[in-house]
């Protein structure tokens, strides 16, 4: 992975596969890496990665809550903030 | 240079047993390494701060047993079956809050009931995490893993109910915004003469560091302190105040109290396999329950239409003793 | 449904600081658990968790994640696994369950702590569900190799290993005694959930999962990474309590903890993942080097973070980057050789693709440890046994309680950054002692010579087994950088107790 780049690892499969194509419609403008390692995919967006609710139910064709998320996310880069309707993952801004 | 061994049908420390081993008893008995009998419990000078409190108020404590691993959880619950269990509670919850806000219940309350939630239910999350935090305890001071395991899940029940009463906070300062929900809980828990009694058990139940102690205190007195009061009296208060929701509410924690009793009763049982714990047991016994009588007293005796319930409550406690195999405080 | 939001009540769950009034503050927060940090009494209730979950939706969560854990089981048990998959693999598993399953177990009561002593009600709710899931670990990883133990007594150390007196028990034991079971709530949490969770288990939870899918064993493959998925929540117990104590003056403490910790992890996650990825895992199975998945995880991963929150690297960085390339390789070589102390069966992993994958991903191999294989395979072949297993014993470090070990090529490319500064030594009270100078004094690897007199610890039976005297360890006598407290029963007669073959 890349210095800078954040955002999740996800299990492989059929959330991953949502996954992916969430943060790309999320994060438009930014550069989106995906490298898979065979069990996991790590996903990868320089500096902050977005992932609404909306994108990945309609990804998935089906209602998904956010924290579901967690059942196929092993891990993640960055920092991460959880709401509701959106994660992101991002890296820490010192003077805030 | 290696000696043949045969293979087992199960781990080691349970062949010796008649039954095949349960799930239960394959993920849960002999878990801890720091009380296998060694001089010291941890793999650090003996000097430290940790190595001292396990100890004085675990290793060294009155209450003995020679086999603590020997103690079973009645309900026999494992991490998977407590998730199932408690998914299907929380959904019936989730069930009572959703019908009941479609029907418009915070607005119908009357101004009455009102101020009794406010003075007696919102500030019952103070009171709730006291007894999540005292349950921690026993988690990691327990001498046996399967005392822990009990321990935990009482843990994460209290936190259950520390989040529902937050909901309920939230959703009564939602609908009644010109009142104090959300804000003065803490002021009452602190200085409203109906929470002392039960701020001062609980207080007392946390520095209580031996751990058989804070178990008598914690589970012999104050949670089915807070069961019969905080619960069972304002379910019953609740009702005749026309807040059905509260009630069914009350009435599932009090599912999770009953649980909480067949273990502690267990855990009693298992202590009294040594008739030298038994009066040690009952010294505390006598010590603890008039905390948790004052407190039921103070706070039963506060809530609306229920005029017979600081009585009755006290008297279960009364009986909770009796039925753990001890003899009442004052009898 | 008409449901409130979790947003809409969250904050209120988590405000249930108040002040004692019956008893002191003191008595409810004693410094030994609560900790001494000079972190102000307001400043506690600004710890905001960043990975939030509420109790309704843990069990909704926690109850999906096992129902796919245990039907990939189920659905694999009808197949006769361990019949079908590598030896190596096997080994592989043995390893972990004895070293993972019942520490899993005590994690949960670490996290129970932080759930009584903790100042920060949302570390205390945090904790709560932490608790709950370490005591899910435990069970899963005892539950799947359960199964295995009718056929193979050896995975009957899942249960019983942690409260053996291997010498590798002991060092885990103390380790985690260390880092997990006995310092104030504070440390642990930066000890154990920043630098232990957030960055080496990745390595073996996730890292490893690739080669268990390779290797044929999807159950243990998804089970690590549903395991992992809740190491992801309540790692991040830990970085609001760092951003706190950097906020309040404490950031010199925060580091030396940093340092600490990733220093013991470092050296335990050498054995327990390094030598199964680079030498157990069957050539053809493995998805990438245990130094590789270091980069990944650890270089890039954990740095980034480590930083972005306003810490730096450890001090010993150049030594740690060294290490990379030769720790595991010198642990493989002595695990193998003591092979009779193990509760598995180690793999050599060296034949001659293996060897050339070696060389491939570290290049250098087939000069140094290869040499010393070379007089292994030699005494192989001519059929003594005796002269591969070693007649004495390695040294141990004092405070990682692994044989130390380490190649000439190493000492001279590494060799400005072996200074003898620690970076606890004399600056807390918790930690009592120093680190012992690093000495220069290098044994080369020869497959000529025997080890030095080793360490005093000694087994009466071991040492009569076995005369023969042609040991390839390379071993030094340098010590580890940073130091911690030394365990109590090092000098047992049992701690080299033999393991049970089937
Ligand atoms: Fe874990
Ligand atoms: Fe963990």
């Amino acid at each position: 992975m890349s210095v800078g780049s954040v955002g999740p690892v996800i299990q492989s499969g059929e959330v991953a596969r949502a996954v992916v194509a969430a943060v790309e419609g999320d994060n438009a403008g930014r550069a989106v890496n995906v490298v898979d390692r065979g069990s996991y995919v790590r996903i990868e967006v320089e500096g902050e990665c977005v992932i609404t609710r909306a994108s990945v139910e309609r990804e998935l064709g089906r209602p998904f809550k956010l924290h579901e998320l967690e059942v196929n996310m092993p891990s993640f880069a960055g920092r991460i903030d959880t709401s509701t309707e959106m994660i992101r993952f991002y890296r820490g801004e010192r003077h805030d | 240079m290696t000696e043949e061994l045969k293979p087992l049908r199960t781990w080691s420390h349970l062949v010796g047993q008649r039954r095949r081993p349960s799930e239960y008893e394959i993920v849960s008995v002999g878990l801890l390494w720091h009380a296998r009998g060694e001089t010291v419990p941890f793999e650090v000078e003996g000097a430290s701060f940790m190595n001292d409190w396990v100890m004085r108020y675990r290793d060294n404590s009155a209450i003995t047993h020679d086999d603590w691993d020997s103690f079973r959880d009645p309900d026999e619950l494992v991490y998977r079956t407590y998730n199932i269990l408690q998914d299907g509670q929380e959904s019936y919850v989730d069930g009572l809050l959703d019908q009941y806000d479609n029907e418009g219940h915070d607005e119908s309350l009357s101004g009455a009931w009102l101020d009794v939630l406010e003075a007696l239910y919102t500030p019952g999350r103070y009171l709730v995490h006291t007894s999540q935090m005292a349950s921690a305890y026993l988690v990691h001071m327990a001498p046996a893993s399967t005392i822990c395991n009990c321990a935990a899940f009482q843990t994460a029940d209290a936190l259950r109910w520390v989040s529902r009463i937050a909901y309920r906070t939230a959703s009564l300062a939602k609908a009644h915004p010109d009142r104090s929900f959300g804000e003065s809980e803490r002021a009452t828990w602190e200085n409203a003469p109906a929470w002392q009694g039960y701020r001062e058990l609980m207080e007392r139940a946390l520095v209580a560091y031996d751990w058989a102690e804070a178990f008598v205190a914690l589970n012999l007195v104050a949670v089915p302190a807070i069961s019969e009061g905080y619960y069972r009296a304002m379910a019953l208060s609740a009702r005749r105040n026309d807040d059905t929701l509260l009630a069914l509410m009350a009435e599932a924690a009090l599912r999770d109290g009953d649980r909480a009793r067949r273990w502690s009763q267990a855990l009693v049982g298992h202590m009294l396999d040594v008739e030298s714990n038994r009066a040690q047991l009952q010294e505390w016994v006598d010590a603890w329950a008039p905390y948790g009588t004052s407190a039921i007293e103070a706070f039963a005796g506060e809530l609306p239409d229920v005029p017979d319930r600081a009585a009755a409550g006290s008297e279960a406690l009364r009986r909770a003793h009796s039925s753990a195999g001890l003899a009442t405080s004052d009898g | 449904m008409a449901l409130l939001e979790r947003s809409e009540w969250y904050d209120i769950a988590r405000r249930t600081e108040w002040t004692p009034g019956y008893v002191s503050d003191d008595e409810l927060y004693p410094e030994g658990h609560s900790g001494d940090y000079d972190i102000p009494g307001e400043a506690w209730s600004t710890y905001d968790e960043p990975y939030k979950i509420s109790y309704r939706e843990y069990v909704d969560i926690q109850r999906q994640k096992d129902a796919g854990a245990y039907s990939v089981k189920a659905a694999l048990e009808r197949m006769d696994l361990r019949s079908k998959v590598d030896p190596g693999w096997i080994s592989t598993l043995k390893l972990h369950y004895g070293a993972v399953s019942v520490v899993e177990y005590n994690a949960g009561l670490m996290e129970s702590r932080f759930v009584r002593w903790a100042r920060s009600p949302g570390m205390r709710n945090m904790g709560t569900f932490g608790m709950l899931d370490e005591i899910r670990h435990a069970q899963l990883q005892l539950f799947f190799p359960h199964e295995y133990v009718p056929t193979d007594r050896q995975f009957d150390w899942a249960h019983s290993g942690m409260k053996s007196n291997n010498w590798g028990i002991i060092a885990g034991r103390h380790f985690f005694d260390d880092m997990m079971m006995t310092r104030d709530a504070v440390s642990t949490s930066i000890l154990l959930n920043f630098a232990f969770e957030t960055g080496f288990t990745n390595l073996q939870f996730i890292g490893l999962s690739s080669d268990a899918a390779n290797a044929g064993d999807f159950s243990f493959s998804k089970l690590i990474q549903s395991i992992q998925s809740d190491e992801a929540r309540h790692a991040q117990i830990g970085t609001p309590m760092l951003a706190m104590m950097i906020e309040n003056g404490e950031k010199e403490r925060a580091q030396r903890l940093v340092d600490v910790a990733f220093w013991r992890s470092w050296k335990l996650f050498t054995i327990l993942t390094g030598i199964p990825m680079d030498y157990y895992i069957p050539l053809d199975k493995r998805e990438g080097s245990f130094k590789e998945f270091m980069q990944e995880w650890i270089v890039t991963q954990f740095v980034n973070s480590l930083e972005d929150l306003g810490l730096a690297k450890p001090w010993y960085w150049d030594i740690f980057l060294a290490d990379i390339d030769e720790h595991h390789h010198g642990q493989q070589l002595g695990t193998w050789s003591w092979r009779p102390t193990l509760w598995f069966s180690p793999a050599a992993g060296v034949g001659p693709d293996e060897r050339d994958w070696l060389e491939e991903k570290y290049p250098g191999w087939n000069d140094t440890f290869g040499k010393c294989w070379d007089a292994i395979i030699e005494n192989l072949k001519r059929g003594d046994i005796g002269r591969t297993v070693p007649g004495t014993l390695p040294i141990i470090c004092n405070m990682s309680n692994i044989p130390i070990r380490r190649t000439t090529r190493w000492s001279t490319t590494g060799g400005s950054t072996t200074s003898a500064r620690s970076p606890i030594a004399g600056s807390s009270s918790r930690t009592r002692s120093a680190t012992p100078p690093t000495k220069r004094s290098l044994i080369a690897c020869s497959p000529a010579r025997s080890s030095p007199p080793t360490s005093a610890v000694c087994c009466s039976t071991w040492a009569s087994a076995c005369s023969a005297t042609a040991v390839a360890t390379p071993t030094t006598t340098s010590g580890c950088p940073p130091t911690s407290r030394v365990p109590t029963r090092r000098r047992r007669t049992d701690r080299w107790q033999h393991s049970h073959s089937r």
